[in-house]
């Protein structure tokens, strides 16, 4: 089944084409990643889909379902997790209670879950045990990260866009997410994210899909994309690091 | 509603609604083209005026990022000092103008950059808001001191007598002069900002201040001009205004330049031929109403608040503004979040003292301590509001006024006023509606609106409050609460109760949805939090808790009058709830005692020039406690207290031997009061010498400053923040990963 | 707010300057009242067991309180006057032996324009003082602190008060609360239309001036609509009399612009005459405007609130030949009046404040002896003085105002009129006998003052 399909999807800024006619489809359980360089329109992508921006043309279905009308907060209770690229967390809360504020809100249409279990649950899984009382604004970026995950994970998504959720984190760190995402996508969870961390993405991610200039190159496997002569171009020496 | 429609609709609304209340409300003077002509001709002065004003304000708020509400008070000053130069004092205009315009204005504007404003730069926005009213409120006061309020200060207009005819009407020589200035002044600017060296690098401070500096640019140098050209502004518009206004009052020439806000948000405070165009429409209105409609009865007042109603409709419009990239962001201040014990134990140590204040205190200060708790009372719906929301709200005389309302027409019994406090939830939502779309300072400016048409139009409509009737006395089933003591204790439980329940929230699944919400409204509509419903939510629970304070204030007057609602007593007491403890459930009743302490003060216990200087220079003292605590004096004191509790019982225990000492000794009232501050913190400093303290540390904020290792040395304290960040474990060496 | 308290107070001078009643053509009555009284109890006093008879009352002492607003950030000292006078009375009456053979202390309370302040006065006086007398409070609004106040003897009698203004029905239409120059409100207290009495002399004099029926503009201070119950009442009044004409209502911070208007209409209808119940720089701003658009108009009426030095200058030439309407007589008066020499010798202030309060003190000081006169010195309590308060008719204070009584709650019918003259003072015009005003009489008016005023 489909998870997340983008038909056609257009934004433009003023006279700035950020995205151009993008369509992709991403099956359930998988792991897409997005690459692409800066300014390629990665990130507009995904406020289209998380529906903090709406598009010029095209639309977005979530499961089958057409989103696009849908304002963001909507898409949360039709299961939709993001991060950001620019670390969005609350930092006023302590770690525990970011977690439990997307707990307690996803109480409100799953009466099933128990915020505080859930909450309690991930803090561990996550390793942040520790610092679970401190206020987040007083940690380091890496684990600010890791809080931003374990909050969109506390939402029991469906579908979980990862916005460069390595930047920041260490290796050991950034291997032990992408260790946990696949276990998550063999539990049925789809997963897009955008990165620059090349490995990561070949090692993690089943499929990838590369936009340049708000266009779709290419899509395909990891292989498929890594030997593709116009990524290869742009993204010239990092392949031959990871083909290594 | 999307932007698109919203921009057409209000508009058209707008419009709509002008045209019904022409057509109604038509004078019978004939459209000619000499009426029309004479409309453009009144216009224009009155758009001068505005564009002047505004254009102070858009550019000292685009080079230093701060809204001056005090924009009215500097222009105010400096009228005055022309009249005392120019009336007073008899000297040529030429000259007085000079020595105002070129000499006082650019000076007052560096001196008050550089010990009050630019302590504001880097604070939240409802701290620099509340920054600038501390200080247009001190200058109001300078000005009081100086030029005694009860005189006459007749000033003639510039140019002298005479003028141009203009369709059978004169157009006096200083309203020729008005326009001309405007002209000037547009002209004038334009040409600095873009084309001179320092009108350019006062656009680069604005957009990355750091930046800017280590190119050359030296910031402090930017921020004074920009100010000094505010000043100008304020100057001019002072002097033309003042002949304009029957009399010269402080309180006019300050309020003024609330009719300038429209005209610089129709600017977006950035584009001054946009803040032009806007002063010319609001000019345009203004005189069509006054010379083609004849507002009668209720609606004579409308013509007062057309320039806050224009406001109004220009928020709702205008495209919100984008957060600028590089600024530093505007951080809210980490809280502890109350618990139970904590304020039930509060709770319960205020109903006990009030108690104990009804028993001993003399009527008059028990009557005293009832205004403080009621109050404190409506500053505590303020609280989730803008001290857990965030959102700058400066209305809540507004809301509480509804609610006094709501109970006083219900006939002032406990019931009445809880169906006040649903009537002003209800009115919570409905102010909301525009808080949905707006943001930061247009929310904070759209509610000063709200604040103005409030008290100024709907507060004295004949329904509401016109109708002469006293309350009976207060009582729950059949016991009177009535006399000073009972009432002052019902007061206290009230606020005991409704503090209470705010922590419970605050403490429950809302209170970190509101929280969250104003953390990362992106990151929480990610999660499922709806903005919409939850800020409704917020303004419901504020209104609701800030109506019971209207309520209790109407039963404790047994009398309810638009007169107790004013929207400067409003920013005021903000002011002192913010300066206490913004997010903290006893920094109202905090901030309402010490009013009540200063009136105690200036009135039986010291009374005297101390005092007298205590209430003038309070303003001023508020502002610079805002920017050195900006979480607020009770969160300062209560961490202090915890971290050295034997440090605050000597201070304490200074304070009460003194007291004492001069009570005893029969030391009259300002002596003693001077010596009981001295007592205190003589008592601290002898703490501190038995047992010293250890060092401050570097706070926070030190470690991203630019110059450290430039100018400034580093320090052991930097290096351990900067291991922090990096999120280097203190002791042990980073792991190796295996390649 | 703030520029409706000031507002407020313009008309409020302008209420208390036009305080006489009922309808006598007499002259004054020369001499200051209670002067025998006082004589003869002296020799009473020494043989009196004086004892406490009430709060604020001790055997060598009867205590008044006055709350004023003086101390306010937005007009401090403005009420400085009320506290001089009667301090200047307290003073006054000591020398002849004091008051129901007791000494006279004034207790101050500063209110401070805020209406929690001025509760606080009224608790304190309550606590403290036998009766509250001479008070300038504007921003007064429950009365109840006085009203309900129990006395020594812990009944709730109330306690006396003899303020110098009222600007609020509830508290000109409260049981223990006696104003020396008469109210304009209706009581009790109501919305809607309702009954009226205003005196006639204005209009008659008015008329005299003008020549018969004529067309003008009125002006009247606008603060908000309850204050029309204080200022409509003329203009209808004047309005039934032959004088016709809008009527514009002047807000402190209105500019000079809307002036224009008001004075175009005024050129366009030819007015003959222009009456004003405003604050004088809202008068200051017609004038300068009509100069302005070349405008002459005949007659230019002032109630009250130009008596002022301060007017003159702020008007300068446009003063000259302007007629100010007073109710009460002028301060240049004080050698064809005794009452007004003694007020004159004694308070440096000459001011509406000053005077309100010295005739409220006065009024006080007249039911204080009537109880003494009847029951001795002894006989001194809140019950007693509020009857005799009651009883008092035709108070006058000794010519300076014309006769009223206060339990009637009229308003004031009396008028006086001044003009500015060449050399900037105030020159009396009518009636034409220095030491007298003019009474005439009274008519009833049935209206809504909020629908009048949008007609």
């Amino acid at each position: 089944m489909t998870m997340l399909e983008i038909r056609k999807v257009s934004v433009r800024f003023g006279g700035l084409t950020a995205v151009d006619d993008v369509s992709l489809a991403v099956p359930e359980g998988t792991i897409m990643g997005i690459i692409g360089p800066n300014g390629a329109g990665k990130t507009t992508l995904f406020n289209v889909v998380a529906g903090i921006l709406r598009p010029r043309t095209g639309s977005v279905l979530l499961g089958g379902e057409d989103i696009t009308r849908l304002p963001a907060h909507r898409r949360a209770r039709r299961g939709l997790a993001r991060t950001f690229q620019r670390l969005e967390v609350f930092g006023t809360l302590s770690v525990r209670e970011n977690l439990l504020v997307a707990a307690e809100s996803r109480r409100r249409w799953d009466r099933s879950t128990q915020p505080a279990f859930v909450a309690d649950e991930l803090c561990a899984e996550l390793g942040l045990g520790e610092v679970a009382e401190s206020l987040v604004d007083t940690l380091p970026t890496g684990t600010q990260r890791l809080v931003e995950l374990g909050r969109a994970l506390a939402l029991r998504p469906r579908l979980l866009l990862l916005d460069e959720a390595s930047s920041g984190l260490t290796e050991l760190e950034t291997i032990q997410v992408g260790e946990r995402l696949q276990r998550l996508a063999g539990q049925g969870l789809t997963v897009v994210l955008v990165e620059h961390d090349m490995p990561f993405v070949l090692s993690t991610c089943g499929r990838v899909a590369m936009l340049d200039h708000g266009v779709l190159v290419t899509e395909g496997t990891p292989d498929e994309v890594r030997n593709n002569p116009v990524v290869q171009e742009a993204y010239l020496g990092r392949n031959r690091e990871a083909a290594a | 509603m999307p932007l698109v429609t919203r921009r057409v609709a209000v508009p058209v609304l707008s419009v709509a609604l002008l045209v019904y209340l022409a057509s109604n409300a038509w004078a019978g003077e004939p459209v000619t083209v000499d009426s029309l002509v004479q409309l453009v001709a009144f216009a224009l002065p009155i758009a001068g005026l505005y564009a002047i004003s505004a254009t102070g304000l858009v550019v000292v708020y685009s080079a230093t990022g701060i809204f001056n509400v005090a924009q009215g008070a500097i222009g105010m000053v400096c009228a005055f000092v022309y009249w005392e130069l120019s009336v007073n004092r008899g000297l040529p205009v030429p000259l007085a103008l000079i020595l105002v315009v070129g000499v006082f204005a650019p000076l007052f504007a560096v001196v008050l950059n550089r010990v009050l404003m630019q302590r504001l730069r880097n604070a939240p926005l409802i701290t620099q808001l509340l920054g600038t009213v501390g200080v247009m409120a001190l200058l109001l006061g300078v000005a009081a001191l100086i030029w005694d309020p009860t005189a006459s200060y007749p000033i003639d207009g510039l140019g002298g007598s005479g003028g141009i005819h203009i369709s059978g009407v004169l157009l006096s020589w200083h309203r020729v002069i008005t326009i001309v200035t405007a002209v000037v002044i547009a002209v004038a600017l334009r040409f600095v900002l873009t084309s001179t060296r320092l009108g350019v690098s006062m656009r680069a401070v604005v957009d990355n201040e750091d930046l800017a500096s280590l190119h050359g640019i030296r910031p402090q140098r930017v921020s004074d001009t920009a100010w000094i050209i505010g000043s100008v502004c304020a100057a001019l518009a002072g002097i033309l205004i003042a002949p304009e206004v029957g009399n010269m009052s402080a309180e006019t020439l300050t309020f003024f330049v609330i009719n300038a806000f429209a005209a610089a948000v129709f600017g977006r405070l950035k584009s001054l031929p946009m803040t032009y165009v806007g002063a010319v429409v609001l000019g345009l209105i203004v005189s069509f109403t006054s010379t083609f409609l004849d507002l009668e009865g209720r609606w004579t007042p409308l013509a007062g608040v057309l320039p806050a109603l224009a406001l109004f409709v220009v928020l709702l419009v205008a495209p919100q503004q984008s957060i600028r990239l590089g600024r530093p962001v505007r951080r809210y201040h980490i809280e502890t979040v109350p618990t139970m014990r904590s304020v039930l134990t509060g709770s319960a140590v205020l109903v006990i003292l009030s108690v104990v204040a009804g028993l001993t205190f003399s009527p008059v200060n028990v009557t005293r301590m009832i205004s403080a708790v009621t109050v404190g009372l409506i500053l505590l719906g303020m609280v989730p509001l803008l001290g857990w929301a965030g959102m700058p709200f400066f209305a809540p005389y507004a809301l509480a006024g509804v609610g006094a309302w709501v109970t006083w027409s219900l006939g002032g019994s406990i019931l009445a006023l809880l169906a006040a406090a649903a009537a002003s939830a209800v009115a919570g939502v409905v102010v909301a509606l525009p808080a949905l779309r707006l943001r930061e300072l247009y929310l904070a400016l759209s509610s000063i609106a709200f604040a103005l048409i409030a008290v100024s139009f709907l507060f004295v409509q004949p329904e509401v409050f016109e109708i002469p009737r006293q309350l009976d006395r207060l009582t729950i089933a059949g016991f009177d609460l009535s006399s000073g003591t009972r009432f002052l204790v019902y007061a206290c439980v009230l606020y005991a109760i409704l503090a209470v329940l705010l922590v419970a929230v605050r403490r429950s699944q809302y209170g970190r949805r509101i929280i969250a919400l104003r953390d990362s409204e992106a990151a929480a509509a990610c999660i499922g939090i709806s903005a919409a419903s939850t800020k409704a939510l917020v303004f419901a629970l504020a209104g609701a808790v800030a109506g019971i304070g209207g309520g209790v204030l109407a039963q404790g007057q047994r009398f309810a009058s638009s007169e107790q609602f004013p929207m400067v007593a409003g920013l005021a007491i903000i002011l002192s709830l913010t300066v206490m403890g913004i997010g903290t459930v006893s920094g109202p009743v905090a901030a309402g005692l010490l009013g009540a302490l200063l009136t105690a003060l200036a009135h039986d216990w010291a009374p005297g020039h101390i005092t007298d200087a205590l209430e003038l220079f309070g303003p001023a003292l508020a502002v610079l406690a805002l920017s050195s605590q900006p979480r607020g004096q009770i969160p300062e004191v209560a961490a202090r207290a915890r971290e050295h509790p034997w440090r605050a019982v000597a201070t304490v225990v200074g304070l009460a031997v003194t007291i004492v000492g001069c009570r005893l000794m029969s030391v009259p009232g300002e002596i003693g009061f001077v010596l009981a501050v001295t007592g205190a913190l003589v008592a601290r400093m002898l703490y501190d010498l038995v047992r010293p303290s250890p060092a401050a540390s570097a706070t926070a904020g030190d470690a991203t400053d630019i110059r450290l290792g430039v100018s400034r040395p580093i320090t052991s304290a930097h290096v351990r923040e900067w291991d922090r960040a990096l999120g280097v474990p203190a002791g042990v060496g980073r792991e190796v990963v295996a390649s | 707010m703030k520029l409706q308290r000031l507002l407020v107070v313009g008309a409020a001078a302008c209420l208390v300057a036009a305080g006489c009643s009922s309808g006598r053509d007499d002259a004054a009555v020369v001499g200051a009242p209670g002067a025998t009284a006082s004589g003869s109890a002296s020799a009473a006093c020494d043989s009196a067991d004086l004892q406490a008879t009430d709060i604020g009352i001790t055997k060598d002492t009867i205590t008044i309180e006055t709350v004023a607003d003086v101390g306010s950030q937005a007009a401090p000292g403005i009420a400085n006057g009320s506290l001089e006078a009667m301090k200047a009375w307290a003073d006054v009456v000591n020398k002849s032996g004091g008051l129901a053979c007791r000494e006279v202390v004034i207790r101050t309370f500063d209110s401070k324009l805020d209406p929690g302040e001025s509760r606080s006065g009224m608790v304190d006086s309550c606590q403290n003082a036998f009766a509250d007398v001479g008070s300038f409070t504007l921003a007064v609004a429950d009365v109840t602190p006085l009203a309900e106040c129990v006395d020594g003897a812990g009944k709730p009698t109330g306690q006396p008060q003899v303020p110098a203004v009222s600007t609020n029905a509830l508290i000109a239409c409260n049981k223990t609360t006696y104003l020396a120059q008469g109210i304009t409100f209706s009581c009790p207290p109501s919305q809607g239309a309702r009954t009226f009495t205003v005196g006639t002399s204005l209009g008659d004099y008015l008329r005299q001036v003008v020549g018969g029926d004529a067309h003008g503009q009125f002006q009247i201070g606008y603060t908000s609509p309850s204050f029309l119950d204080v200022t409509m009442p003329t203009v209808v009044q004047l309005r039934a009399q032959g004088l016709a004409g809008p009527v514009y209502g002047a807000k402190a911070a209105d500019p000079q612009s809307a002036y224009t208007s008001v004075v175009q209409g005024m050129k366009s209808s030819g007015a003959q005459f222009v009456f004003a119940n405003s604050t004088f720089p809202s008068f200051v701003q017609l004038q300068r405007e009509a100069a302005a658009q070349g405008v002459e108009v005949p007659h230019w009426f002032c109630q009250g609130a130009c008596y002022d030095p301060a007017y003159v200058k702020a008007a300068g030439d446009l003063a000259k030949g302007t007629e100010i309407l007073l109710a009460s007589l002028p301060f240049e008066e004080a050698d064809v009046n005794e009452e007004m020499k003694t007020f004159v010798d004694n308070v440096d202030t000459h001011n509406t404040f000053a005077f309100s309060s010295w005739v409220a003190a006065r009024l006080f000081q007249q039911a204080v002896e009537a109880v003494v006169t009847k029951d001795g010195p002894n006989g001194l309590t809140r019950a007693s003085v509020l009857g005799a308060l009651e009883a008092v008719k035709d108070f006058d204070a000794g010519g300076l105002i014309g006769p009223n009584t206060p339990s009637a709650h009229l308003p004031n019918l009396c008028v006086v009129a001044v003009k500015v003259g060449a050399d900037g003072g105030f020159e009396r015009v009518f009636p034409k006998e220095a030491g007298t005003l003019s009474c005439a009489g009274s008519g009833k008016q049935t209206f809504d003052p909020i629908a009048e005023f949008s007609r």
